[in-house]
């Protein structure tokens, strides 16, 4: 009986609130909410998270914000949201309490939990008794990819801000990632409250906001931003920001060096100004050696939100900030001819705006278009939010290739739909037709259209 | 050429990218260190929390039989069990000892990770209780110098006393000084007391809450005893605290004790509710 337990067994049947009955299939996942379970209802499948209701401490209150959350949809009708598609009809549950839960899509196969790739390799319990741990390794395929899922992140945290929601839970077990691609899939959007509501979640441990750890303030858009500059953190250093030598040193993490670590003294390991829980050789080797692989712009925005953004609130870089930022370091991936990548960083800077790979000897130049700059490498994307006055960086506009019938010769080809013009080896302006390409040269200067050009630095 | 230029937003002030700002960027030697895609990806695992269960089995003479198979048979469930507790967070290690007539270090070499500890050795049982040995040894290998040396932050350990009978050395000296120890003072302490004889109240002093010494009266209660009350306790021990909302400034008074208090309450919800304590289990203590 349905009635008899806490957690869900296959062949359950949930009712719904048209009257018809989610069917239960296997369960795929657990958290501190409740469980997340495969099923299938009106011909599709679907994924039910299904609430252990004691955990949740103001379940009417909940439950009617998930209901509210279902009426207004995802933000900007995004599909990069698991949003929550259907609340179910309460469940008694050993006539101690009522239960619920509620439907959304499945991740789709290739996308894995970020939490994972942060991870590395997951241990998992031996298929026969007595054998060893199994472990599996979780990585981003690219540079590219880790860099493209952290602007896909920061984008779905600036619409759904602009929409005057927190998510109010946010850590790296909420994305789903594809690590081929960099796409990204937000999940658990079930704590997503108006701007200064609060249903009972306080947020997960190591990524709340340290005034929400000392318990003088509840999640709103101010902690998520705290989160957000964490889970970058993270991604890209792969480690806690704030566990250093200061933490260290205290050897037991008891409740009290908790609150005071992670709350009222927070110290950033990067910290400009205060070395004293600076990250420790043999404990947080990742911080070390990726800290100082990242431009100057990146590890200020870090210092930032872990500094001033620690403290106050309103400091805290906002999410527009963030992309551009973003953006700009994935157009300073350099991916050069003999197969190193790296950002620009790790290239010789012998003339200016001119690279030079350490590994092979090839010589990078840089094009500027509006205020963003680019390493030109042969398979350079521009995207649209180069080239044109949008925001959009998925959609490219632009190609640096090898000509077909000039070997050694490379140029941009026109991706978009606008004929570009340009200044030729010739000196003379042309006209870039979709599909056709302006050598580059020392010279070049392209007129993307609406006042937007590029223009090889020296 | 001028034309081309008319309007176009670039003037050095707006180029972002400025050359002090570029000589910035040469961070020294970087660009000779070699530097490949494969250092951003190939990771190592980010620092994680160690955390140590400390199982402290009575082997006595009273134990042989069905009391140390169910506890042999629950360990070597146990262990696989163990492994996906501590996530990305803590890396769960387990020392275990035995204590009869002498005390004897189960895992010699001190804590070893679940991971690589999925084989579990079948204790014997004989001999007498020397509890108040095994407090000692216990609080000799708490310590910075012998067990917990690792260079890792550390969470509390989880420390689980099983015993079925009364001890026959001075348990209280032991526990005395014990009680001194701060990685005890801070850990989860658990107990369970197997079968009719067990002196709960020298488990319940041992764990310092009657609520976490617990009796368990036959084979399938002592085994879900033990899953429940390790795993549980593993889970809670190694996470950080979601705190409560109090709305107002906390202090180390509000938060201290939070995971014990977790604990008491897991075990009034699920254990007083779930343990099966149906008659069709084996009494250990009937017919004799």
């Amino acid at each position: 009986m349905l009635e008899d337990r806490y957690e869900l067994a296959a062949g359950d049947k949930i009712p719904m609130r048209d009257g018809s009955f989610a069917v239960v299939e296997e369960k795929i996942g657990s958290g501190g909410q409740g469980a997340v379970y495969k099923v299938h209802y009106q011909g599709k499948k679907w994924a039910l998270k299904w609430y252990f209701y004691e955990k949740i401490k103001h379940p009417h209150a909940f439950r009617n914000n998930l209901s509210v959350n279902i009426k207004d949809g995802a933000p900007e009708n995004s599909d990069k949201f698991l949003w929550p598609k259907h609340l179910t009809e309460y469940v008694s549950v050993k006539g101690k309490y009522k239960t619920f839960g509620y439907l959304m899509d499945l991740a789709p196969a290739g996308y894995v939990e970020l939490e994972k790739i942060y991870g590395r390799f997951e241990w998992k319990k031996p298929k026969v008794k007595g054998q060893k741990a199994i472990q599996v390794e979780y990585k981003f395929a690219s540079l590219d990819a880790q860099v493209t899922a952290a602007i896909n992140i920061v984008k779905a945290f600036r619409v759904l801000h602009l929409v005057g929601k927190s998510y109010q839970d946010l850590n790296l077990s909420g994305f789903f990632v594809n690590p081929q691609s960099g796409d990204v899939l937000i999940c658990d959007c079930d704590n997503v409250a108006p701007d200064g509501e609060n249903f009972g979640i306080g947020g997960y441990p190591g990524f709340m906001a340290p005034e929400i750890v000392r318990g003088v303030a509840k999640p709103d858009v101010l902690t998520d931003r705290y989160s957000l500059a964490n889970v970058l953190f993270r991604l890209f250093m792969r480690s806690d920001p704030l566990e250093g030598k200061k933490v260290l040193q205290s050897v037991v993490l008891t409740e009290a060096n908790d609150l005071k670590h992670y709350g009222k003294e927070s110290l950033f390991i990067f910290d400009p100004n205060d070395a004293s829980n600076c990250p420790v050789l043999g404990v947080h080797d990742n911080a070390i050696k990726l800290w100082k692989l990242y431009p100057p712009y990146i590890k200020e925005a870090f210092v930032k939100s872990f500094t001033a953004g620690l403290k106050n609130p309103n400091e805290r870089i906002i999410e527009k900030t963030w992309q551009n930022l973003l953006i700009r370091l994935r157009s300073d991936i350099v991916h050069c001819t003999c197969g190193k990548v790296a950002y620009t960083t790790a290239f010789k800077h012998e003339e200016h705006f001119i690279c030079t790979c350490s590994r092979c000897g090839s010589k990078i130049y840089t094009l500027q278009m509006k205020d963003m700059t680019a390493p030109l490498y042969p398979g350079l994307k521009l995207y649209r939010c180069y080239t044109e006055d949008e925001e959009d960086y998925e959609t490219v506009t632009g190609e640096v290739i090898e000509n077909k019938e000039h070997k050694g010769m490379f140029g941009i080809k026109n991706l978009s739909d606008k004929v570009w013009k340009a200044k030729f080896p010739d000196n003379e302006i042309h006209e870039v037709k979709p599909e056709y390409g302006v050598p580059i040269w020392k010279g070049l200067l392209i007129d993307f259209g609406n006042g937007i050009g590029g223009r090889i630095l020296s | 050429m001028t034309d081309m230029l008319e309007g176009f937003e670039f003037s050095d002030s707006d180029v972002m990218w400025n050359p002090e700002e570029w000589k910035k960027e040469e961070a020294p030697g970087l660009e000779n260190e070699n530097i490949d895609e494969e250092d951003f990806l190939d990771c190592l695992e980010p620092s994680k929390k160690s955390m140590t269960i400390f199982f402290l089995i009575d082997t006595s003479g009273s134990m042989k039989g069905t009391k140390i198979g169910t506890v042999n048979g629950t360990m070597e469930e146990l262990l696989p069990e163990l492994v996906e507790v501590g996530g990305n967070n803590a890396d769960i290690s387990i020392a275990a000892l035995r204590y009869a007539t002498t005390v004897t270090w189960i895992t010699k070499e001190g804590p070893v990770p679940v991971k690589d500890y999925q084989i579990w050795p079948r204790q014997p049982a004989g001999g007498t209780t020397v509890m108040g040995a095994a407090f000692k040894e216990l609080n000799h290998k708490l310590s910075r110098k012998e067990f917990m040396n690792k260079p890792s932050l550390s969470y509390a350990p989880v420390i689980f006393l099983m015993s079925d009978g009364v001890p026959s050395d001075d348990w209280q000296e032991g526990l005395n000084l014990l009680k001194q120890n701060s990685w005890y003072k801070y850990g989860l302490k658990i107990a369970v007391g197997i079968g009719s004889n067990p002196n709960m109240d020298v488990l319940r002093e041992f764990t310092g809450r009657d609520e976490l010494a617990i009796r368990a009266h036959g084979a399938k209660e002592l085994r879900e005893l033990i899953e429940f009350l390790v795993i549980t306790s593993s889970k809670i021990g190694s996470q950080s605290m979601t705190l409560t909302d109090e709305g107002k400034e906390l202090t180390e008074e509000d938060v201290a004790g939070g995971k014990e208090e977790q604990l008491v309450e897991a075990v009034k919800k699920d254990i007083m509710g779930e343990v099966d304590k149906s008659q069709d289990q084996v009494d250990f203590d009937a017919g004799w």
